[in-house]
């Protein structure tokens, strides 16, 4: 069943357009990559996809419901989740304060409830929860960010490079974690990431993106093979 | 005076609270060549300009340009040597017209100093004339003649782009760094930068490129310099680089499948 | 003869709000060309128009210095005294140099009221001599209003030939951003330094033309309270423009003149004129941040 569907979208800031007709979907319980070289547009495509952006042109249709820009409050409703760029969590609230944040908009008893579902998938955070999250180490901050898009229990979740700036072993705790959502939720993931061997291992497919078109597509194992087509995407 | 324009660059180091952003960073560049530096974003490649610029101090290394070591002079002494270069984030003086960015540029200007500011201005009245009419057609080299009255705030972000292209040809540099000069630009646009591109390395300038776009680079630059976390990858011609089987790996990174949670 | 005395008064009035016009013009003129053109702050042109005015007052008491050369030599102490507090500043960032005139503007104050043995400390120093131009005497107000009106004439002239002149066009290039400015070939700390020095040079000179004017120079019209009233009429009439300053100046000159007719004068003079002027700039900012006729915002946000 489908929950993302972009359909021939064009989008940009400014006078600058970014993305010239990208056509990609994402189902639940699927965990889709998009990778490519920098300019490409990856990050104009996740932000459009939980609506942070007017469209020029094109559509994007969130559990078949055509999208308007969203505020945060209609996203989280509709169930989109999105960890963006950079760790960012809120550095004078303790790491409880910060989980308890990503809920705000469950009812109390639920939230209680669901933060105990997401301690038990992060139980590292348990011990941690009086903690100001800003004198965290940069991989337990990502842990922490993760932790937080994950309580409104979202059905579709969106990563901004969540490998950005961490040392190899925080990188693998992170994909350990996707790979973990992939095995146990039917969320529908869609992640934007610039390791490409790291992303690939974890996805069921991959879309590649180039001056803000889609230069490849298909499932994660024969892409990583394809070097050819990987060549041409970056470079 | 300008120096013999010969640039060359040898293990460049440079740190920012602990990020490492040129990690012994060398390189040559030769009269006349269009030289290309790609690679992906945080390999160090605006690090490197401000470093010849002078806008930042390397923790180490050396910067020879001819016989001069530039690392011993300031920004706007090494731009009089025949240094110049453009901006990632376009940079224009907003307040002042598009003629008169580049009437800025222009080196060895009379009338910059108080006392001929203020004594007779005919000392600089003719000077004035001349330099407004060779600014004039720079910019017309870039399809700006229309602009040129207008604040530089006003132009659009690709005339802007042109805008600072045409002050880099009015400093009449023999070395000039661009930062993601097609970034942004139309095709039309990207026929005219190139060709101003070929017209430096017919006059023995020299063109150091930053830019994303691989086949692009590939097109227009002689050669190319692939760089990652601050040092040089690869080497060689544009077709060299991309069949380099390193140059790939970077991109691909590795798979951490030896981490565990 | 009552309405004559009147009159006499009232024209006498007249002219004393004109000369004192006439030399906040050139102050207000002289911090707009660091201010408003090249975009460095000054907090010190009341230590700078205290410079002015002593040198001058010292130079005519003591030495007997006809007018003319007291008048050039305050000039030249002002320049030296702004490249002694922009020369070492100039390289740095912005606020430090602002620190640095700040520091000069308090270092001043206290060398006036201390060296008691040149300045007259708190006392001051009385009877500066009238001007004396080859023979002629600015004996009333009027001749003192001619003499003030072509100082500032000339100090304008300066102002509009360094405006649009390449070394002009320098300035306001610093002004909005100074890292392209040096890689575009241009000494930044150099053109800083030497506006600064044009800027203080012009500000001594208002001070050497106050201190003939009232014949009395002491440290109290110098002060930060000075630098500040110099800082809001720039920001008042607008950064940037030739005419800014003097709008500015005439502005924050005349209206507590104004406010006397209204009952407010006297004692409370001074403290109103403080609220009026704290009121002005916060009104500004908030209504209309580029001044009256200014032609961008300090600071850089556009309205």
């Amino acid at each position: 069943m489908i929950m993302l569907e972009i359909d021939h979208l064009e989008a940009g800031y400014g006078g600058k357009q970014v993305l010239f007709g990208v056509t990609i979907s994402v189902s639940r319980g699927e965990t889709v990559a998009v990778i490519g070289p920098n300019g490409a547009g990856k990050s104009t495509l996740l932000k459009a996809a939980c609506g942070l952006l007017p469209t020029l042109g094109g559509n994007v249709r969130i559990d078949g419901i055509g999208s308007r820009p969203l505020g945060p409050t209609e996203a989280l409703d509709s169930g989109v989740s999105l960890l963006p760029q950079g760790r960012r969590v809120f550095a004078p609230l303790t790491v409880l304060e910060n989980l308890q944040v990503g809920g705000f908009r469950l009812p109390t008893m639920i939230r209680a409830e669901r933060l105990d579902e997401v301690l038990t998938m992060f139980p590292s955070l348990r011990s941690k929860l009086g903690t100001s999250a800003g004198k965290l180490s940069g991989g337990e901050q990502q842990m922490v960010a993760f932790a937080r898009a994950l309580m409104a229990r979202p059905r579709l979740l969106l990563l901004d490079e969540p490998l950005l700036g961490l040392a190899p072993l925080a990188a693998g705790q992170v994909l350990a974690k996707v790979r973990e959502i992939r095995e146990r939720t039917a969320a529908a993931v869609l992640i934007v990431e610039h390791r490409v061997r790291a992303v690939l291992g974890i996805s069921d497919r991959v879309y590649g993106l180039r001056l803000g078109r889609v230069g490849l597509a298909g499932r994660a194992e024969e892409v990583l093979q394809d070097e050819d087509g990987l060549r041409r995407l970056f470079l | 005076m300008k120096a013999d324009p010969w640039l060359r660059a040898h293990g460049l180091r440079k740190s920012f609270s602990g990020v490492t952003a040129l990690a012994g960073f060398s390189c040559s560049l030769a009269p006349g060549e269009i030289l290309g530096l790609v690679g992906p974003n945080g390999a160090g490649k605006t690090t490197f300009f401000d470093v010849v610029t002078g806008i930042v101090a390397p923790d180490a290394g050396s910067l020879v340009f001819g016989d001069v070591d530039l690392l011993r002079l300031s920004p706007h002494r090494r731009s009089r040597l025949g240094i110049a270069r453009t901006f990632q984030e376009v940079r224009v003086i907003g307040g002042l017209t598009a003629v008169e960015n580049v009437v800025l540029h222009f080196h060895g200007q009379k009338g910059e100093r108080v006392t001929e500011a203020i004594a007779p201005r005919r000392r600089y009245l003719a000077q004035e004339a001349s330099l407004v009419a060779k600014g004039m057609e720079l910019l017309e080299r870039l399809g700006l003649t229309h602009k040129s009255s207008a604040p530089a705030r006003d132009l659009s972000y690709g005339e802007q782009k042109r805008l600072s292209l045409a002050c880099c040809l009015a400093t009449e540099a023999t070395v000039i760094l661009l930062d993601e000069p097609l970034a942004g630009l139309t095709p039309a646009v990207i026929e005219t930068v190139t060709g101003v591109l070929q017209l430096l390395r017919e006059e023995h300038s020299s063109v150091i490129l930053v830019e994303h776009d691989f086949s692009a680079a590939s097109r227009l630059c002689d050669r190319l310099l692939f760089m990652d976390a601050g040092a040089v990858v690869a080497e060689g011609t544009p077709e060299e680089v991309r069949s380099d089987p390193r140059v790939i790996e970077v991109y691909l990174g590795s798979s951490f499948d030896h981490a565990r949670d | 003869m009552i309405s004559d005395l009147l009159g006499s008064a009232l024209l006498a009035y007249a002219a004393h709000v004109a000369i004192m016009c006439g030399i906040y013009i050139i102050l207000a003129a002289s911090l707009n060309l660091l201010l408003g053109y090249t975009g460095v702050l000054s907090v010190a042109h009341g230590a700078f128009y205290g410079v002015g005015a002593y040198v001058a007052a010292l130079l005519m008491l003591r030495a007997h210095w006809p007018f003319l050369a007291a008048l050039v030599a305050s000039a030249a102490a002002g320049a030296l005294a702004g490249a002694a507090v922009a020369g070492p500043a100039a390289r740095l960032r912005g606020d430090y140099l602002a620190i640095a005139t700040l520091s000069f503007q308090v270092l001043l104050f206290d060398l006036a009221n201390n060296l008691t043995e040149y300045t007259g400390g708190p006392m001051g120093l009385p009877g500066v001599p009238t001007p004396e131009v080859g023979g002629w005497i600015a004996a009333s107000k009027l001749d003192y209003v001619l003499l003030i009106a072509s100082v500032c004439g000339l100090c304008l002239w300066c102002a509009a030939r360094v405006a649009s002149s390449p070394f002009g066009r320098v300035l306001r290039a610093i002004r909005e951003d100074e890292v392209l400015a040096s890689v575009a070939g241009k000494d930044v700390a150099g053109a800083k330094l030497r506006v600064f020095a044009l800027s203080s040079a012009m500000a001594s000179l208002a001070g050497a033309m106050y201190a003939s004017y009232v014949s009395f120079v002491d440290p109290t019209g110098f002060g930060v309270n000075e630098s500040i009233l110099m800082v809001s009429m720039v920001v008042l009439g607008g950064a940037g423009r030739l005419f800014g300053p003097v709008l500015g100046a005439c502005v924050l000159v005349v209206l507590p003149e104004v406010l006397r007719f209204f009952g407010v004068g006297g004692a409370a003079a001074a403290n109103v004129r403080q609220m009026l002027y704290g009121a002005a700039l916060v009104a500004f900012m908030l209504w209309r941040p580029q001044g009256l006729v200014g032609d961008h915002v300090l600071g850089g946000r556009q309205p």
